[in-house]
């Protein structure tokens, strides 16, 4: 049973995603969307049929199967309402980084594949973005792993409680904007919007159609709200069960439901309080929360907590 | 009676700023300056044979502070007398009004305070706020005048040394903590006491904290290479606050850095401090000579021969022993008097020329009869030949380097005196030679009709006149014999120093 | 009381708000952002030595605390803003480096003081953090100063670097006499109101603010 808790994440993803719509739709003043409305885009993708580009290759059809599974090895991968799964041991932090970034080079290939300007410059700010990131990341990552001694997500997800420190609360800074900017939101590219200013990940989307965009929007809810659960493990991992008792998984289901809702607030709070910035001026934004990064990792080794 | 001391400068600074009219801030500060001259003898006769304390042991005077007390007192002595001339030809002139007089006036008086209490300090603390303190207020008086240059070396100075002296700060405050975990628990900031325990203090600590001395306080003494301030300031300054702060300055942030020094040595040995000082001393006095060479404006000249005569000094109390120091301490008051001389005389060679450029002056001996042929003396004493006093500290010190077996200190000392030797002769040489410069000669003409004119205004300044000459009559003879009770201050401070 | 505040780490985070105010400062564009980061950097070191004082029961650090709280918390930002509004500057601080390069040189001096302060200074209990952050303020402010155009930033560096000397001197010391405390806040207040009467003065004669063109003297 408790091995099957990636599939929370694949089923709810899409209604995440709909809740943040609907979150920033109301903080707008606006009605927005229901929060279902993402199933149904995917299953109307499903349905469509398939326009491919005569100059693409096998890149392109490939690509959306690989984003899609590297994205459930991932799910696989963290530790979503228990620790105590049997994938945990392969739950490496810095494991889960290359998964990410498999999908991600693959994405950027398959916009290049398609011979448009769009997709050029979709992958090229995808890996201008992605350079400054990873690396923030990674800080983050080995501060919080220096503090569990070890790069296991499960591991690092056992203590009970918040981790209250001065280098924790700096990486947790550092990592919201990573997160931000992985799953591009404002203010590093705006995701409800096609338009040319603001298509770094739109960009890579914008040659599938039908079933292989399904797949790509799908694998964009699931990294979005893998990315919330790892925030949730690593930085407040209060409530997460550490067996495979009914009773601890349902309130671990609980706690971790009210995570991730509170995790979809801020961002949606973010989007719609913030300007999306001109792209130039992101290595600055990414570069600051870099030396964040940075600074929170000093912290540890210089207080030692 | 230390603070008695402390009080006449500062009442007087406050009188000067309310009072009325310019006879009166003159007077005011005439008979001030008279006044702590006179009462100043008791301490200084007093505390030569034992530390006299004050104020719980915060403020005290022993032999080495009232040896630099007396050169601070003299030069402010003559320095007052001097800028009743001098600041009142340029009131007459209608340069400054009554306001800036004023304040000038009183900024001196408090600028002569801040330093009194820097060298009467025990507490080092109170040490580094009365330097922080010289900043502020001798920044004020560098910038008297107002126009960019002023305000540009102003800033400089001002910002240069405060953040030298955060730097000195932080020193002191590894000096703290270095006597606290001596005694285990409050450490202490008198220096009295620290000089008891200082053998005890843990040297790696002792040396962080001096590397932060030696680069705070020798920004504000001079050292090369933080002195990109002194020439700036030191040229800008009216002409009786150049005098000051060459004369007086840069000499009581040296008495800071010697009161470390001694600490250190306890802790350390001596070799360690004094190799930093002889690195420290050499650089400046080859960076001045440089300098000294490119120069075209006698201020500027004057203040990097300041900044090579206070490398000279650190040179002295490098190379350590007897003599070393003895020669460093008789430097210190030999350049209290040649540089002020220089200034003073210089300073009515700017007040009739209107400029400071040495190309543009010519001919001071005959415009300015006695003050030329001093400016001429002075400017011979400065590069040390004798029968004039900076010779014979320079041998002293030389002679000190010889003992020591430093052969490298003693040629590059020869070899950078040497050079400033001919390039200061040569800059005041076609200064004070040669035909007057057209505009003066016709000034001089107007002037030689109206000649009773010219001897009232002869008269007028006669005091200043008479400072000048008595202060060349003083360079003259210590140049040639050291009286009895300079030589028992000079050793009284020496034992200071080496902690007999 | 005290077991909350060792569970929160409260100290802690105080000082590495302080480290944060001053790297911070390099990021920022406008010269009322770096007044703001100055207040909440005095302000972060007032409480820092009020919680001190409440940990250690030392009734003079509470003097200390509202002293500094005073002058650097309150005078001195009604000094500085008033001084902004007065020489009516361009409100954008000119950097001679781009903003992420002087933020990440910020980071890499803070880098080098962690760990080359590993050993050295034998300094016990939790003051050794507080005297690293303190060399590294002095440090980042010392590195403003060099690095920006406008006078003002530069009083603004040199504020900074006594904030950090003060966090070292009271690391180091644990509250010298009150009278000598009083007597360091005196001096830097003095030297900080004496340099906003030069900045006025460089406005007027050179009618910017701009110290690239204080070139006049030089050989």
């Amino acid at each position: 049973m408790e091995n099957l808790q990636f599939v929370i994440i694949i089923i709810f993803s899409p209604l995440i995603q709909g809740i943040i719509k609907k979150f920033k739709a109301g903080l707008q003043g606006r009605v927005g969307a229901g929060i279902l409305q993402p199933y149904y885009d995917i299953i109307r993708l499903l349905k469509k049929e398939m326009v491919l580009s005569s100059v693409t290759s096998w890149i392109f059809k490939v690509t959306p199967y690989i984003v899609f599974s590297s994205t459930i090895v991932a799910a696989m991968m963290v530790p979503v309402i228990t620790t105590k799964s049997s994938f945990s041991i392969m739950g490496d932090v810095i494991a889960l980084i290359y998964i990410f970034a498999l999908g991600k080079f693959f994405m950027a290939l398959a916009a290049l594949d398609a011979g448009t300007a769009f997709g050029g410059e979709g992958s090229s700010r995808e890996m201008i973005v992605s350079i400054l990131v990873e690396p923030m990341i990674m800080l983050c990552i080995f501060t919080v792993a220096i503090t569990a001694g070890s790069t296991n997500i499960a591991r690092i997800a056992e203590p009970q409680g918040f981790i209250f420190t001065p280098s924790h609360v700096l990486a947790l800074l550092a990592f919201m904007i990573a997160i931000i900017a992985d799953t591009g939101r404002v203010p590093v590219d705006n995701p409800d919007t096609h338009l040319e200013l603001t298509m770094i990940h739109e960009g890579m989307l914008l040659e599938y159609s039908g079933k292989y965009l399904a797949l790509m929007e799908w694998s964009y809810y699931m990294k979005q709200m893998l990315l919330f659960t790892l925030a949730a493990d690593m930085f407040f991992p209060a409530g997460i069960a550490h067996n495979i008792e009914t009773s601890s998984l349902i309130v671990s289901s609980g706690v971790y439901s009210l995570k991730i809702l509170f995790m979809a607030g801020i961002m949606a709070i973010v989007e719609s309080t913030r300007a999306k910035m001109r792209f130039f001026q992101l290595p600055s934004l990414l570069g600051g929360s870099f030396v964040l990064a940075v600074l929170s990792l000093l912290t540890f080794i210089m207080i030692g907590r | 009676m230390i603070g008695i001391l402390l009080l006449i400068p500062l009442i007087t600074a406050v009188l000067c700023y309310f009072a009325k009219s310019r006879k009166c801030i003159e007077y005011i500060n005439l008979v001030s300056a008279a006044v702590l001259a006179i009462v100043s003898l008791f301490p200084i006769s007093t505390s030569l044979s034992t530390p006299i304390f004050f104020l719980e042991n915060m403020l005290f005077m022993d032999a080495l502070s009232s040896y630099i007390m007396s050169i601070l007192i003299f030069v402010s002595f003559v320095a007052a007398i001097y800028s009743v001339d001098y600041m009142g030809h340029e009131f007459d002139e209608g340069m400054i009004n009554i306001k800036e007089l004023r304040y000038f006036y009183a900024l001196l008086h408090l600028f002569i305070f801040t330093m009194t209490l820097s060298i009467a300090s025990n507490n080092i603390v109170i040490l580094w706020m009365a330097i922080e303190g010289t900043t502020v207020v001798s920044s004020l008086l560098v910038g008297f005048y107002k126009d960019r240059a002023s305000v540009e070396a102003a800033w400089k100075y001002i910002i240069l040394c405060t953040v030298s002296l955060i730097f000195g700060l932080f020193g002191i405050f590894i000096v703290y903590y270095a006597s606290a975990a001596v005694s285990g628990g409050e450490g202490t900031l008198n220096w009295t006491e620290l000089r008891d325990i200082a053998h005890s203090m843990n040297p790696k600590t002792m040396k962080l904290a001096l590397i932060f001395i030696l680069v705070g306080f020798g920004a504000k003494a001079g050292f090369a290479p933080i002195h990109n301030w002194l020439p700036d300031a030191h040229s800008q300054a009216p002409t009786p606050i150049s005098a000051l702060l060459s004369g007086v300055l840069i000499k009581c942030a040296f008495l800071g850095i010697i009161r470390f020094v001694i600490l250190g040595n306890e802790s350390l040995g001596t070799s360690y401090c004094g190799r930093l000082l002889l690195i420290f001393g050499l650089l400046s006095m080859g960076i001045a000579t440089a300098f000294i060479l490119l120069q075209n404006n006698y201020k500027r000249l004057l203040a990097y021969s300041s900044i090579e005569h206070i490398g000279i000094i650190a040179i002295g109390m490098g190379i350590g022993g007897f003599w070393g120091i003895y020669g460093s301490l008789l430097h210190m008051l030999n350049h209290s008097i040649v540089k002020p001389l220089l200034f003073f005389t210089t300073g009515w060679v700017r007040l009739k020329y209107h400029t400071t450029e040495i190309d543009k002056v010519k001919g001071a001996i005959t415009v300015l009869p006695v003050a030329g042929t001093v400016m001429l003396l002075g400017v011979f004493a400065l590069a040390g030949s004798p029968p004039f006093n900076i010779f014979l500290s320079e041998y002293t010190i030389l002679k000190a380097a010889v003992d020591k077996g430093n052969w490298v200190t003693f040629s590059l000392f020869i070899l950078f005196a040497t050079i400033t030797f001919g390039g200061v002769i040569r800059h005041f040489g076609s200064m004070a030679f040669g035909k007057p410069s057209i505009a003066i000669s016709l000034s001089a003409c107007c002037r030689t009709a109206q000649a009773g004119h010219e001897k009232e205004k002869w008269g007028e300044h006669r005091m200043s006149l008479i400072i000048i000459i008595v202060m060349a009559v003083i360079m003259l003879v210590l140049g040639l014999y050291i009286p009895g009770f300079l030589n028992e201050m000079l050793n009284n401070s020496v034992k200071v120093i080496t902690g007999d | 009381m005290k077991n909350w505040f060792d569970l929160l780490y409260v100290i802690d985070f105080i000082s590495v708000g302080i480290l944060l105010t001053a790297v911070v400062m390099n990021a920022l564009k406008r010269l009322e952002s770096c007044v703001r980061a100055y207040i909440f950097n005095s302000w972060f070191l007032s409480i820092l030595i009020f919680f001190v004082a409440v940990k250690t029961g030392n009734p003079h650090l509470y003097v200390a605390a509202s002293l500094t709280l005073a002058t650097k918390g309150i005078l001195m930002p009604i000094f500085l803003s008033k001084m902004v509004r007065q020489i009516k500057a361009t409100h954008f601080v000119e950097p001679y480096l781009s903003n992420s390069l002087s933020l990440t040189i910020a980071g890499i001096l803070v880098a080098i003081v962690y760990t080359s302060l590993r050993e050295g200074i034998l300094v016990t209990g939790f003051s050794v953090h507080i005297l690293k952050i303190s060399i590294a303020v002095i440090l980042i402010g010392l590195f403003i100063m060099i690095t920006r155009r406008k006078a003002i930033t530069q009083v603004l560096g040199l504020l900074f670097m006594e904030n950090g000397l003060f966090l070292a001197g009271f690391s180091l010391t644990f509250g010298m006499p009150i009278i000598v405390e009083l007597g360091i806040l005196f001096d830097m207040l003095m030297g900080v109101i004496i340099l906003g009467v030069f900045i006025v003065q460089i406005r007027r004669n050179f009618s910017s603010v701009d110290l690239d063109s204080l070139t006049t003297l030089h050989d």
